[in-house]
Order: C-alpha cells, then sequence, then structure tokens
C-alpha cells in the first residue's frame, strides 16, 4: 500500500521527535513541543492533538518510555526518553529520510536548470 | 514487529480505561500549566498566559479524541458499542426476540443434527490406516457384473499384481459355538492372515494372526472380537484356552482391541481362511463361493490403475484357464463406495432438506426485521443524520442479526445433541446379523469438533442471510422524507414488495419439500402395501445353522444324511404341534435379501450382453411354498419323489418366467445353474411360483428359482410354521421341535411380521426424518404467512376503519386481504413445484411405486399447502374485518 499523506507527516513527526529525545535526552511533551517550534523557527506549531497521540504510538512501538517526575519548574509531568529500538529505528529513518532529501534536492536542482 | 508491539499495546489499552484517561488528563493538564508559567515568565498577566496558552493547544475536546483513537483499536470499540446497543434493544422487544432464537434454533438445530449424521456416515473417513487407498476388489464376469472370487484366482492376483501394496480375503462365517453352555450361533470372519493388520485392528490381549496360522496344516486358532469375549465368554482369561466351533476345538489366540470397525459390522470371532485352502471350495478355480477382497494400493496408485493392472492379470488367466475364467476381469473401486452403498444419497438429501428448512428459517427472520424495520427508519433516519454513515448502520444491523443468529445456534447445538439420541434410536437395527439394513457407523454420531464449527458457521450465514433484506431497505431509505414523516411507521412500496418477494421463497421451499416427503410418503404407503407374494402374518421363522461334523457331508453341494434327517423329522414334529397349521423349509426366507446369487443361462437360448444374467438361488421342501401362502402359478411343487437320485428340478418365480417365456410356459424347460457357456447341472423347471419378495418390499423381485432341498444344500436352514393364532407364542414348543432332533442346534425364533418390518426400517427412518423437516418447513412458511397478513392488517387498520364507516361489507374486506395472502401461496407454491420438478432426478433413487412427478402427489401437496396458508391469513383477515371504525379512526 503506498504511503498516504497523512502516514509521512506522521513518519516526519516520529523521526523529529525521536531526534529531538536523542539530542536532548529525557524531555517532557511541552518540552517536546517547544524545541521543535524553537529548531524550526516557529515555522513548526505542534497541538497536543498531533503531540500526544504521536508520543502514545512511538511508546506502543517501544521507541520511546515514559515515566512521571518533576520538572524544571517543580512541576508532575510526564517524562519521555528515547529506547535502543527508539535509536536503531532513529538511525534507519535519519537514513532514508536524507536519501529522499538528496533525491528531491538533486530534482529541483534539474528542474531548475532546465 | 513494532506492528504487532503497537497493535498488543492497543489491545491492552481496551482495559482499564478510566486510570488511563486520569493519566491521559492529567498529561494534558501538565502541559497547560507548563504553558501558562512560562508565558508568565514572558510577563504576561495571568488571565492572558492562561488564553495565549489554550489558543497555542489547539482543541482539547479533539486532541482527547484522537488521543483515545490511538490508545484503544477503536473498530472493537464499535463493535462492543453495536454489541451492547444489540443486546439493549433485543432485551426490550422480548418476544421477537425469543421467536427469532426459536425459529433459528430449530433451523440450525436440524442442520447440526443431519450433519452430525452425515459427518459420522459420510464424511469422516474410514477408520483404517490410509483409508484413502483401501479398495474393494472382486472379480468381474463382463456382462454378468461384480462377482466372488475363486481362492486360485485370488492368489494369482495377490502375487502377481504390481499396483497393491497387501491384499487379503475374507467371507463370512457362522458358526455354532458349543461346550459354553447353551449352543449359540456366531457370526465371524473367515480372513486371510493379513487382513487384521491391514485395517489396523489391535489387539487388547495375545496377538492378531501371521502367515503361520494361515495354512492348512497350522494349528487350528481363532481371534475374538472384544465385544464377543466381553459379553458372551464372560472377559476372564481366554488365550490359550480353546473354543469349540462347529464341533471342532480352535485355539484363542487373541483379542482383538474394543471397537474395532471390521468392515463397519463386529463380527464375533475371526478365522484364518488358509485351514480350510485344501477343501474342494477353495483349490477349485470355477468355485467363486463369497470370497472378496480389500487392499491397499500402492501410494500414488490410481483406482483406475489398480483395475487395469488386475484386469491385465485376470485376461492372462482367462487365456491360460478357458474353461472356468473366459470373460473374467477385476472389479476395484474405494472400500468407502462398497461400505456406504446407497445410504450417501439418502443423506445428501435430508442434508439439503434441512438447509431448505434453515433458508425458511431465515426467511422468516428478515421478515420480522423488516417488520420491526419499517418502525425503526426514523431510529436509522436519526442516526443518519448524527453522521453514521451505511456501513455504520450496516453494521449495526449485523451485529443485531448476529447475536440472534448465534443464540439460535447455540440452542440449535443443545437441540441437535439432545435430538440425536432418540434419532438414532430410530434408526433401522440389524436383524439378521451381517451388519446388513443397518447404515453403518450411524451409532457413532455424536457433537465433536467439525459438528460445532459446522454448528458455528451455518449460524453465522444464517445471520447474515437474515439482516441482508432490513440492510437492502435501510440503504433506501431516503433522510429527509422519513424524518419529515409522522412518528406512524412507514410502509414503503418497495419493502412490502421485498416482504412479498420473501414470502413467496418460502412457501417455494416449503412446496418442494412438501412434495418430496409427499413422495417419500406414498412410497412407504406402497411398500407397505405391496404384495410380499405370501402372507407374513401368523407365520413363524425358525432360524437353524447346521454346521459341524454331524451334518459334514464333505461337499457343499451334497445333502448329507444328517442333514436331511433332521430336516424331515423337524418339519414333522413342527407340523404335529397343535397351533401349527403348515409348516415349511427353506435357506433364505423371504424379505432377508439376497443369500445366493449366482449366474445362470437357458440352454439354447444365447446370453444376452445387455442382460445381466444373475438370479438368487433358493431352496424349498415340498411344503415351503403352501406355508408361506405363495400361490404356485403354473406347473406343480417340490414333492417327496424330489429326491437326490431323481432328475435335478426347479420351481422358478413370476420374474424370471416373464424374463425368458413371456409369452409361453416355462414348464420342462431347463436351466443350467453356472457361467453362461459353462458346463453347470442342468434344472428341469416343474413350476412357477409367485414373486415372494426376498430382497425387500421396497424392492422389486429379482429372478429367482428355488431347488429342493433334498437335492442341495447351503448347510443351513429356515422353517416356517403357520400358525393358528399368535406366532410368538409358539416359539418355545417350535424351538423344541428342533431341539428334540439335535439339543445342540442354535435356533433363533421371530415371527415372519419382524422380517417385515426390518425391510422398511430404513425407508421408514429416512421418511421420518425428511417428514419431520417438511413438516417443520411448512410450519415456519405458515409463520411467515400469518406474520406478514396480520401485519399488513394492522398497518392498513385506519384505511380499512374507513372503508368500513363509509359502508363497505366486512366480508368484502377478508375476502380482499385472503386473496393478497393466497395469491403470494399460489404463486410460492407454483415456482416450489417447478423446482420440484427439476431436482426429480435426485430424488428418483429413493422412491418406490411412485414417479418423481406423481401428479397426484403434486396435487396433495399443493392443496394441503394452500389450505393452510388460507387458514394462516384466515386469521387477521378476520381480525380486519372486525375493525371498529371508530376505534381505528381514533387510533391516530
Amino acid at each position: 500500500m503506498p504511503p498516504s499523506k497523512a502516514d509521512v507527516l506522521q513518519g516526519t513527526l516520529d523521526l523529529m521527535v525521536l531526534k529531538t529525545l536523542d539530542t536532548i535526552g529525557p524531555m517532557h511533551g511541552y518540552g517536546i513541543a517547544r524545541r521543535i517550534e524553537q529548531v524550526s523557527e516557529n515555522l513548526l506549531a505542534l497541538n497536543q492533538g498531533t503531540l500526544y497521540p504521536a508520543l502514545l504510538r512511538l511508546e506502543q512501538r517501544r521507541w520511546i518510555a515514559s515515566h512521571w517526575g518533576v520538572s524544571e519548574a517543580n512541576r508532575r509531568a510526564k517524562f519521555y526518553r528515547i529506547t535502543a529500538a527508539g535509536r536503531k529505528q532513529l538511525a534507519a529513518e535519519q537514513k532514508s529520510w536524507e536519501r529522499m532529501a538528496a533525491v528531491i534536492a538533486r530534482l529541483l536542482a534539474g528542474a531548475e536548470e532546465a | 514487529m513494532p506492528r504487532i508491539r503497537e497493535l498488543l499495546a492497543r489491545f491492552g489499552g481496551l482495559f482499564r480505561r478510566a486510570e488511563r484517561e486520569r493519566e491521559m488528563e492529567d498529561e494534558l493538564r501538565s502541559h497547560l500549566e507548563l504553558a501558562v508559567a512560562e508565558n508568565l515568565r514572558r510577563g504576561m498577566t495571568a488571565g492572558e498566559a492562561r488564553r495565549a496558552a489554550l489558543v497555542s493547544l489547539g482543541g482539547m475536546e479533539q486532541a482527547r479524541e484522537v488521543w483515545r483513537e490511538q490508545r484503544g483499536l477503536p473498530w472493537l470499540e464499535v463493535l462492543a458499542r453495536d454489541l451492547r446497543y444489540g443486546l439493549r434493544l433485543l432485551a426490550r422487544s422480548p418476544g421477537f426476540t425469543a421467536i427469532a432464537i426459536a425459529t433459528l434454533a430449530l433451523g440450525i438445530g436440524a442442520n447440526t443434527a443431519i450433519f452430525a449424521v452425515t459427518e459420522s456416515v459420510l464424511l469422516r473417513p474410514l477408520p483404517y490406516p490410509s483409508p484413502n487407498r483401501l479398495a474393494f476388489v472382486r472379480e468381474f464376469f463382463t456382462g454378468g457384473g461384480p462377482m466372488s472370487f475363486s481362492m486360485p484366482d485370488f492368489e494369482d492376483l495377490l502375487h502377481q499384481n504390481h499396483t497393491f501394496e497387501q491384499i487379503a480375503v475374507f467371507q463370512g462365517y457362522h458358526g455354532v459355538l458349543t461346550g459354553n453352555g447353551e449352543p449359540a450361533l456366531v457370526r465371524g470372519a473367515l480372513v486371510s492372515a493379513p487382513l487384521l493388520s491391514l485395517l489396523g485392528a489391535k489387539t487388547a490381549l495375545g496377538r492378531g494372526f501371521t502367515a503361520g496360522d494361515d495354512h492348512p496344516g497350522a494349528p487350528a486358532s481363532v481371534v475374538l472380537g472384544y465385544g464377543f469375549w466381553r459379553s458372551r465368554l464372560g472377559g476372564g482369561t481366554i488365550v490359550g484356552r480353546a473354543l469349540v466351533l462347529d464341533g471342532k476345538p480352535y485355539t484363542v489366540i487373541g483379542v482383538l482391541a474394543p471397537d474395532f470397525p471390521y468392515l463397519l459390522w463386529s463380527p464375533d470371532l475371526y478365522l484364518p481362511i488358509g485351514l480350510w485352502a485344501a477343501t474342494p471350495a477353495l483349490t477349485s478355480r470355477g468355485n467363486h463361493g463369497s470370497l472378496s477382497a480389500v487392499g491397499r494400493l500402492r501410494p500414488g496408485v490410481s483406482f483406475a490403475a489398480a483395475r487395469d493392472d488386475l484386469d491385465s492379470i485376470m485376461a492372462r488367466l482367462a487365456s491360460q484357464y478357458p474353461a472356468t475364467n473366459h470373460d473374467h476381469r477385476a472389479f476395484v473401486e474405494p472400500l468407502s463406495l462398497q461400505l456406504l452403498g446407497d445410504n450417501a444419497r439418502a443423506l445428501w438429501i435430508l442434508l439439503v432438506a434441512t438447509g431448505l428448512v434453515l433458508l425458511i428459517a431465515c426467511a422468516n427472520l428478515a421478515n420480522l426485521e423488516l417488520v420491526r424495520g419499517s418502525a425503526r427508519p426514523r431510529e436509522f433516519a436519526i442516526r443518519a443524520a448524527l453522521g453514521a454513515g451505511r456501513r455504520r448502520i450496516f453494521a449495526q444491523l449485523l451485529t443485531e442479526s448476529l447475536i440472534l443468529a448465534l443464540a439460535g445456534g447455540a440452542m440449535g447445538l443443545v437441540l441437535a445433541a439432545v435430538a440425536i439420541g432418540p434419532l438414532l434410536h430410530l434408526a433401522p437395527q440389524d436383524v439378521r446379523g451381517f451388519g446388513s439394513g443397518e447404515i453403518p457407523r450411524l451409532m457413532a454420531t455424536g457433537i465433536d469438533r467439525g459438528v460445532l464449527f459446522f454448528n458455528f458457521l451455518i449460524a453465522i450465514v444464517a445471520g447474515i442471510l437474515c439482516c441482508l433484506a432490513p440492510a437492502l431497505q435501510s440503504s433506501k431509505l431516503g433522510l429527509a422524507h422519513t424524518l419529515q414523516e409522522s412518528g406512524r411507521a412507514t410502509s414503503s412500496r418497495s419493502r412490502e414488495r421485498l416482504r412479498s418477494a420473501l414470502l413467496v421463497g418460502e412457501m417455494a421451499v416449503a412446496a418442494m419439500l412438501a412434495v418430496a416427503t409427499g413422495l417419500m410418503l406414498r412410497s412407504l404407503v406402497r411398500a407397505e402395501t405391496a404384495d410380499p407374494g405370501f402372507d407374513p402374518n401368523r407365520l413363524l421363522a425358525l432360524d437353524v445353522v447346521m454346521v459341524g461334523p454331524r451334518y459334514h457331508s464333505g461337499s457343499a453341494a451334497l445333502v448329507s444324511a444328517a442333514e436331511a434327517r433332521l430336516v424331515d423329522e423337524s418339519l414333522a414334529r413342527l407340523r404335529a404341534l397343535p397351533g401349527v397349521v403348515s409348516a415349511g423349509a427353506t435357506l433364505c426366507p423371504p424379505l432377508v435379501g439376497d443369500c445366493w446369487d449366482y449366474f445362470y443361462s437357458i440352454p439354447g437360448r444365447p446370453a444376452s450382453a445387455i442382460r445381466a444374467e444373475d438370479a438368487e438361488f433358493n431352496l424349498a421342501d415340498p411344503g415351503y411354498f403352501r406355508a408361506l401362502r405363495a400361490p404356485l402359478v403354473a406347473g406343480r411343487e417340490f414333492t417327496d419323489a424330489d429326491t437326490a437320485a431323481s432328475e435335478p428340478v426347479a420351481i422358478i418365480n413370476q420374474a424370471m418366467a416373464r424374463m425368458w417365456w413371456p409369452q409361453s410356459s416355462p414348464i420342462g424347460e431347463q436351466l443350467r445353474y453356472g457361467e453362461p457357456g459353462g458346463k453347470g447341472k442342468l434344472f428341469r423347471i416343474v413350476g412357477v411360483v409367485a414373486d415372494v419378495r426376498q430382497d425387500g418390499l421396497d424392492v422389486p423381485q429379482t429372478p429367482e428359482a428355488f431347488f429342493p432341498l433334498a437335492q442341495m444344500t447351503q448347510g443351513a436352514v429356515v422353517f416356517v410354521a403357520r400358525t393358528e393364532g399368535d406366532p410368538s407364542a409358539l416359539a418355545t414348543a417350535a424351538t423344541g421341535a428342533i431341539h428334540a432332533g439335535d439339543p445342540e442346534l442354535p435356533v433363533r425364533v421371530h415371527p415372519m411380521t419382524d422380517y417385515v418390518a426390518a425391510s422398511l426400517a430404513r425407508r421408514k427412518f429416512i421418511t421420518l426424518l425428511l417428514g419431520l423437516f417438511g413438516a417443520l418447513a411448512v410450519g415456519l412458511a405458515m409463520l411467515g404467512v400469518y406474520g406478514v397478513v396480520s401485519f399488513g392488517v394492522a398497518q392498513r387498520t385506519q384505511e380499512i376503519g374507513v372503508r368500513l364507516a363509509l359502508g363497505a361489507a366486512p366480508g368484502d374486506v377478508l375476502l380482499e386481504v385472503v386473496q393478497g395472502g393466497a395469491r403470494l401461496a399460489v404463486v410460492g407454491v407454483a415456482i416450489g413445484f417447478a423446482g420440484a420438478l427439476a431436482s426429480t432426478r435426485a430424488i428418483a433413487g429413493l422412491l418406490y411405486g411412485v414417479g418423481a412427478s406423481d401428479p397426484a402427489t403434486f396435487a396433495a401437496a399443493g392443496l394441503g399447502l394452500l389450505a393452510v396458508a388460507l387458514g394462516a391469513c384466515w386469521i387477521p383477515a378476520r381480525r380486519a374485518a372486525r375493525v371498529d371504525p371508530l376505534r381505528a379512526l381514533r387510533f391516530e
């Protein structure tokens, strides 16, 4: 079955979440959202309806794990961290993403030349 | 892998919902608080910070919903919701639910029970190792048909074939067991050594036969059946002991394991046939006794290839021994075919009949659903307006229907389990041994995994069938149209058409079953009233086997002096008994089936290729036909002057006389016993007797010839005694008359009416079952007619009220309603008749004395059905005619 548009977006979000957790270590949902916004220079805004189902899905696939902890502001929050399986998945997705990006870039470059 | 983990996790998400919900809320709240805190840090006021956070986060409720969907398995939750809703709905109309489940339980129960029988008798592979490679093997006489082996022919096939792993011969055995209290008749089998292991027999005690037991010089040995050992010999220490059979000791070497299914009947004991291998009966190539063979094909060999292989050997033998083997070939067919015989057809017909009953049950239920559905369009329309798709509504209907069907299926299973016992009790029993007359493996019927699976499967199918019509209807609902209408149930024209179509279908199926039942019933009546050719009432039959050294004459065909004396003296004593009118003796009494068939020819008449020139042969003493009250049509009876020393004579039956001498008298003509072209013994025909039914009341009599008991013997005799009163009252005295000559002879006594009943038992059984299903079908169809018509009346109450108020005659209203129902019934019956006519071939083989398109049966079935249908219309029609106009109008 060819991936639908939603699947592609979902896959992208998965990649972003995994990469974020891999870079900054255990973090709660709010922190992950903020981090992605900052890195994207506010081009991407994640609402709860997108973020939390994605976190749940990643957790169901055992790519991330969660526990309740206390935030920097001394608030109770659920923290997520990447698992070993998640790192493996991240590497695989990163590679395929880079390959895809390169293809797209080459395509676009070619189109400009023509 | 991750996907499977996700699926499992989501399945887990279906449980402990409250806890998960709380956790979700906690996380959402903490997210909001973190956002607010950050906004505060940026210097917003508390109110601004909160508002900004809420805006940036998007719709909370939507987020929750998406989250929940990811957490669990939405379709499963929907299913659970539909189930709960369906159950609630069904609980709210218990009357409908009860009727629906009961209808389905009857339909599914009947199917399950008959399937259980079919599975046990037909579908289950034979209970032997690699059953599909087992073949039944006989000789085949070109132009004559299958026939028994001669032992030398069999041995040549055994040693020269290339297609069988193993072949073994067997034949039936009757013997007398003495030295264990009363002399007892035992039924056993003579088998060649490999037969039991070929059939996978295991021994409970001792061992089975080996080649060392199976030759003329071997010590006489016997293997016992488990049941015989337990019930007749007490089940004690037995191996190594000797049993006296026919006056000769046999050492018991083993007892077979319980329930060994020897060719689907249970012999008392088994003897190695090799002990007799040196007797003339087994050494002569021309002697075809009653040997048959079972063989296991080599893997990958087809039955046709095996037949070709044996055929080529038989062809070689034919040119080598033209006197005995001309035109002899081989007959090979799957053992299962041989053992099941024509029971297969009857069972398939019953299975189809129950399937049809289930169809009617489904149609009924669909109709009920439609009636209910017409009260539900508003419900569906509202749900559609709230966003339920067509698929959701269909799923809802299917769920409801499946709940009913599975409940009905479960009840049907219980019904079937309860009914199987009494059903088997009605089954034909074997009267005379050798497993004839029984339906093999019927008694092994039970509820097993296959039956459970079938039950579940048809419940599902029934569930789907039942909801198709309502689903079709609901998909046609016009949303706005329905919502605009008043709360009253709508009656769209197409729904009514669908209901009518279902009703017509029900009637058609019921008509087919009614016709089939009618034909079977008429066949049964025909068979019961068929002229048996003799008078079975007040007639006692005494079955005696004279074997053992006392009667042994050395040659099968010669009467020993002891045997002749026993017959003569027993007859004299029987005739002298007070209450006995006359007595006679024969080999094979009427209605027990074929005891002795063989080839014959008429000298000077060409053996025709189309006619199988084999006939049944039998023996009779001079008084036999008079005792039977079988009328002599021409010539004379046997007399005391017909002895072993005088000219061999025969009395033939009318069937044989018609076959060869349709225009002239057969008296004085000759008959040659044996294969056409062979050198068999010649018999002078001295008389023609009425067709005494040998094979059963429902089987047309084949040609038969009787020889005098004084001129031939088969080692067994059945005395018949015509009595003045109840024949059973004379049983003891009559047995005494025989035991006076030889107290060791086992005698079995039955009034001849037992044989009559036994000969029709199978037909009665099948007719009874079919009749049961036919009645069920008609009953359900009538329920359908009643339901549809009375619903139509209920819907038109207002209209009828208005018409009555305007002066319409109640009689006219009644007539109109009845007419409406009757029209559907007539169309249904017509279609059913067409179906019955188209499928006559399926049932023709089961009929006797009545054609498959018998007009009288069709007329009776049609008129009967229509009468009942009119009755079913009458009740609601009368209600319609009695509608009170005022109340009908106020009803709104």
